[in-house]
């Protein structure tokens, strides 16, 4: 098991790499000299030459690389232009909306996709698990932001039950927080359970057509606990892999219904930062996102140690 | 998480007629087949069926769908079904042109990365690497540094979805090279590059066919994803998510400027998960269940 | 019995009107939220003309005027003042006792440096300085300015909000130069607290400040700070601006669109307030570089276009908008006129395929940039787009934050058409749109010599035929290309009392109710 973990651990670390690289030449890769892309098209040729010793562009490609590595290892994201302040700081500012919202996705996600998922493999092949599939298949096609604007229509303008947009910050109580943002965790999480629902339901089917369901049925166990104990355990593991990755791509989902909902959030920063020019706000986010990524893969990765005993043996 | 898929053996005719048959059999591929020819239809008879997508008729703005305008007009009194059926277009352009880049350097990555060990940890960790961006962060991204240009967007997510092929492909390689007839083909002296192209790459074609159409779907998605946030393709070339994002303004007084652009998205995306989703039933019946891929 | 008596308390209570509402009196307290537009480019009142910093920023610094109920100059800063030497010698004697918000005491020194700084930088500043020979401190309280031409727009001048000539404190008008100040200190009846980009701007009531004695009248007489805080949201998106005063999170928000109106007026607890008018729309030329310092092109931009559809386009609901060539409005018969008529919506594409062929136009893209924060500057540039494009231009339309727009349009080298508006102002003398300094860099010599003119004389009847001069040489010349007269749409909570419908828009004397 020890081995596992810290091969795991050290797999990251290339992928580490990579991501700060990627990160590091998406400047590179636009037209023209980085320094006068971040300094605006309203700078003049001195701030543009500032900016360039600043940032040591003048040195050779792969000595700005190594530097680029060491400041994100002491967590110095760059300075925003546009809002004149340490990008870290803009991240964590902007980060409490996207935070809730996710989490709030999720458990809408969860709730709704694994027991229709479960359900649906219980009665395989009947009406019910049709109906849940093709509700799941409808679920998958429909973008998060086009459902976004079809619930605004229908339960903001029409009934009235929530905002139309916006998002109320915590410190102004739970109950507004919550309410801003059920529209957005629902356009988020619905299109996500969807997902769920599917794999849920395949894994389940798989677990109970394997032999030791088939023994414990031959056993005279009841089918209660045939499926909820033994078959579930086991069609966790793809199960929580899945959900690991919801959580990632609802991290990213939100950046687009942040847009729709008008939510001062990671992705509302993101999206300015990119309309603005503003890279590195845009690296920043980049980076930060694709860490949370990578850090959730490990959680779930880890995890098979706690459901999978084989993990733990080799 | 690898998708393997064993190789097929060569087909005779009668085997393969069978294939088709199968496929059109299961109802459901069907009806995606059928939406997503009717998506394929409209989008290449645009400018026959259509008028022009930029024309403002001030005059006519906000009107409701009727005799002469079937999807009513925007605010500026452009006509929404025009724009619709252009936005098809260039959705379908953009997920053809999508799934040809991302096959391309995935192909070309998956083959390289599974047949020489020693190229197989750089190229796929830089593929892990790219992964470990959600997609549509990596396109945005990729948009801010390119810029908006509808070649821009399909470079962006063709090298955003690239990976995912990639990581399919080596997967198929992996097992195709301990095949016998490989090995033999190897101990015959014949060339490495002969044996990737004759013997590798024809077999581990059909778990990627599975994904075309999923992938298709997600650059159809993404497209319209990144159009509506406004780091997509230019605001003046008429795209289903540009319409959506306009019409988001007038939810309440014209709500026909989001329900029918978003009909379309959802009818084309539907087709085309039902035609992955049947294909896939269909060449690697053991895969039902795992893991599709990652967004 | 009891039925009866029950009966007839019932009419009673249905028949007699209840008590009339007592009027209710200004409370003090709440935080005032207003919903604007998008960022402000810059806090220095002195360096823009963009009002969105007016509108912030006035309730931070003040001038030593301002404008009554009438849009007269009235006293501020200043207690009152003499003219002598045929009108020659302005000596201002300032108020005493008039606190910064650092704690200093406002003296002659203060004003003499941000006069001086304004004269410099801003717009309105400039064309006034043309006439001014010295501006100096006579002693702690008292200023001279002399001036070469007696002027009956100087105190106008002096008045106006917008670019206005706010008096910063003397440290940091030298500290600042001529770059951007640092810090933000005034004398109104709020201070600055906080600027955080895309989150607001946050004002404070200044406790010491002090108030005139007179009545409030228009923007002048006593201004007391009602409400503790002021925030100002930036809010690009203008369906949620609107849906943030229907559910109160905002108190006020500005620029609604104009289809809106018919909406808000069912809506309860918002009231839809008109500002009529608030400007005209406008395509600003570059003179300077490029292709439109080439006047044939000027006249073909002129000549294609139809301003009905641009105008419709821009603010739908017809009861928002007119077409009319004045420089002026015709709420100011005093300045409206209807010189060169027949070069307004002229909707003549033929004439202008003619021009452009004259002045050898080869299809080079007319760079354009234009802002989706003000609804209507896209969509008015994007049906003229139509229109030129039509007609033989090749266009390149822009569409980046106002924010941007207004640093952009400061170099000759990036554009060749904005988008803007030209709102409402009172005195014609330092209008930016007739100015030389003004992005756009409209230089013409007969027109400078009637602005100047304008500037000095008193006599208001050859003042009038000095404008109607500088529009028919505006339309000539084609300094600006005026779309239309539009009227402006806020909408605001019912709770707040004592708000005046106007372009600057004033939160003094304002109170929130509940």
């Amino acid at each position: 098991m020890k081995t596992y973990i810290a091969r795991r651990l050290l797999a990251l670390i290339p992928v580490a790499l990579v991501v700060a690289t990627v990160a590091f030449v998406l400047i590179h890769v636009a037209p023209g000299d980085p320094a006068s892309i971040i300094a605006g098209p309203d700078a003049s040729p001195d701030d543009i030459a500032r900016l360039h010793r600043q940032l040591g562009l003048d040195a050779p490609f792969h000595v700005q690389l190594f530097r680029w590595y060491g400041r994100l290892a002491r967590g110095d994201l760059g300075q925003s232009i546009f809002l004149r302040r340490p990008v870290l700081e803009a991240i964590l500012d902007r980060a409490e909306p996207t935070i809730l919202l996710t989490l709030y996705a999720l458990v809408i996600a969860v709730v709704l996709g694994v027991p229709a998922g479960v359900i649906a493999a219980r009665h395989h092949d009947g009406t019910t698990d049709q109906a849940l599939m093709a509700g799941a298949l409808v679920g998958i096609s429909i973008p998060n932001f086009l459902l976004g604007l079809l619930l605004i229509l229908f339960f903001s303008v029409r009934l009235g039950w929530f905002p139309v947009a916006g998002y109320s910050p915590l410190e102004y109580g739970w109950f507004g927080t919550l309410r801003s943002l059920t529209l957005p965790a629902f356009a988020l999480g619905v299109v996500q359970s969807a997902l769920i629902a599917r794999i849920a339901r395949s894994a389940m089917l798989d677990v109970l057509r394997e032999q030791f369901i088939v023994a414990g049925r031959a056993k005279g166990l009841g089918e209660r606990a045939v499926v909820y104990k033994h078959a579930l355990k086991n069609a966790m593991i793809p199960t929580v892999t899945v959900i690991g990755i919801s959580l990632a791509i609802l991290i990213s989902g939100s950046v687009i219904v942040e847009q729709v909902f008008n939510i001062p959030g990671l992705g509302r920063l993101i999206i300015s930062a990119v309309l603005r020019r503003d890279y590195p706000v845009i690296q920043g986010v980049v980076i930060c996102i694709a860490g949370i990524y990578m850090l959730v893969n490990l959680a779930v990765d880890l995890s098979y140690v706690v459901f999978d005993p084989r993990v733990r043996y080799q | 998480m690898s998708v393997l898929a064993l190789p097929r053996p060569a087909e005779p005719v009668r085997r393969r007629a069978l294939w088709l048959v199968r496929l059109v059999r299961r109802r459901a591929t069907v009806v995606g087949l059928a939406l997503l020819a009717i998506t394929t239809v409209v989008g290449v008879l645009a400018p026959l069926i259509a008028d022009d997508p930029l024309r403002m008729e001030v005059s006519a703005r906000l009107t409701a769908p009727g005799a002469t305008h079937w999807f009513g007009t925007d605010d500026v009194g452009r006509d929404v079904w025009s724009r619709v059926v252009y936005g098809a277009r260039l959705s379908l352009l953009v997920g053809a042109a999508v799934v040809l880049l991302a096959f391309a350097i995935g192909l070309v990555c998956g083959l390289a990365a599974g047949y020489w060990r020693r190229l197989d940890n750089p190229v796929m960790r830089v593929m892990d690497g790219l992964m470990a961006f959600p997609a549509i962060i990596l396109a945005i991204a990729l948009m801010a540094s390119l810029g908006p240009s509808v070649l821009n967007v399909i470079v962006a997510i063709g090298v955003v979805y690239a990976p995912r092929v990639a990581r399919i492909v080596r997967g198929s390689v992996l097992v195709i090279r301990e095949t016998t007839y490989v090995e033999a083909a190897r101990a015959l002296g014949v060339s490495d590059l002969v044996i990737v192209a004759r013997h590798v790459l024809p077999n581990c074609l059909s778990p990627v066919i599975v994904q075309a159409s999923f992938v298709f779907a997600a650059a159809v998605l993404t497209e319209a994803a990144l159009s509506f946030l406004g780091v997509g393709v230019p605001p003046y070339v008429p795209s289903w998510g540009n319409i959506l994002a306009e019409g988001r303004l007038y939810l309440q007084q014209a709500p026909w400027l989001v329900l029918y652009p978003g009909a379309a998205i959802m009818m084309t995306i539907f087709g085309l998960n039902l035609l992955g989703d049947g294909l896939r039933d269909l060449l690697d019946p053991r895969l039902r269940g795992l893991v599709r891929e990652r967004s | 019995m009891t039925i009866v008596l029950l009966t007839l308390a019932l009419l009673f209570a249905l028949v007699v009107p209840a008590p009339a509402q007592q009027p209710e009196q200004p409370r003090t307290g709440g935080v005032f939220r207003v919903a604007m537009i998008g960022e402000p480019p810059t806090l220095d009142v002195h360096t823009t003309t963009a009002v969105i910093v007016q509108q912030i920023t006035w309730h931070v610094y003040e001038t030593l005027y301002t404008y009554d109920r009438q849009y007269n100059a009235i006293p501020l800063l200043v207690e009152s003042h003499t003219v002598t030497d045929n009108g020659r010698t302005y000596v201002f004697r300032l108020r005493r006792g008039v606190k910064f918000h650092n704690g200093k005491e406002l003296t002659a020194a203060d004003v003499v440096a941000s006069l001086k700084r304004w004269g410099r930088l801003a717009t309105p500043g400039k064309q006034l300085w043309k006439n001014v020979e010295g501006v100096e401190a006579k002693d702690a309280s008292t200023v001279a300015m002399y001036v070469k031409d007696a002027s009956g727009a100087l105190l106008m001048g002096l008045a106006r909000p917008n670019n206005g000539a706010v008096i910063y404190p003397k440290e940091i008008v030298d500290a600042a130069g001529d770059n951007p100040i640092k810090e933000y200190i005034g004398t109104g009846p709020y201070r600055f607290v906080e600027h955080k980009p895309d989150r607001h701007v946050r004002l404070a009531r200044f406790k010491d400040y002090a108030a005139r004695a007179d009545a409030p009248d228009g923007f002048g007489g006593r201004r007391t700070s009602y409400v503790d805080e002021i925030l100002f949201i930036p809010v690009p998106d203008v369906a949620v601006r609107l849906a943030g005063v229907e559910t109160g999170e905002y108190h006020l928000a500005l620029q609604i669109q104009q289809d809106q109106y018919e909406r808000m007026k069912t809506m309860p607890g918002v009231v839809a307030a008109i500002i009529k008018p608030e400007g005209w729309t406008t395509a600003v030329l570059n003179h300077k570089q490029g292709l439109m310092s080439d006047k044939r092109i000027r006249q073909a931009f002129q000549a294609t276009l139809d301003m009905e559809p641009i105008m419709a386009a821009g603010f739908g609901n017809k009861a928002f908008y007119r077409l009319d060539p004045g420089l002026s409005f015709p709420e100011q018969p005093q300045w409206h006129s209807r010189a060169a008529a027949d070069l307004y919506n002229q909707k003549n594409p033929a004439k202008a395929k003619k021009l452009l062929q004259e002045a050898g136009y080869a299809g080079q893209p007319t760079r354009w940039i234009t802002t989706k924060e003000y609804q209507w500057m896209y969509k008015n540039a994007l049906v003229a787009k139509q229109q030129l494009e039509a007609a033989g231009f090749k266009i390149d339309l822009q569409v980046v934050d106002w924010a941007t727009l207004v640093q952009r349009r400061n170099k000759p080298e990036a554009w060749d058409v904005f988008s803007t508006g030209i709102t409402f102002n009172p005195e014609p003398a330092f209008s930016t749109a007739a100015s030389c300094n003004w992005p756009g860099w409209w230089c013409h010599e007969d027109k400078e010599q009637w602005m100047d003119a304008l500037a000095r004389e008193n006599d208001p009847r050859k003042r009038r035929a000095m404008w109607e001069k500088v529009q028919q040489i505006f339309y000539e010349d084609v300094g600006r290309v005026k779309y239309g007269d539009y009227f402006g749409l806020d909408a605001v909570r019912k709770e707040v009392h004592g708000y005046r419908q106007t372009n600057e828009k004033n939160l003094w004397n304002v109170w929130l109710s509940k």
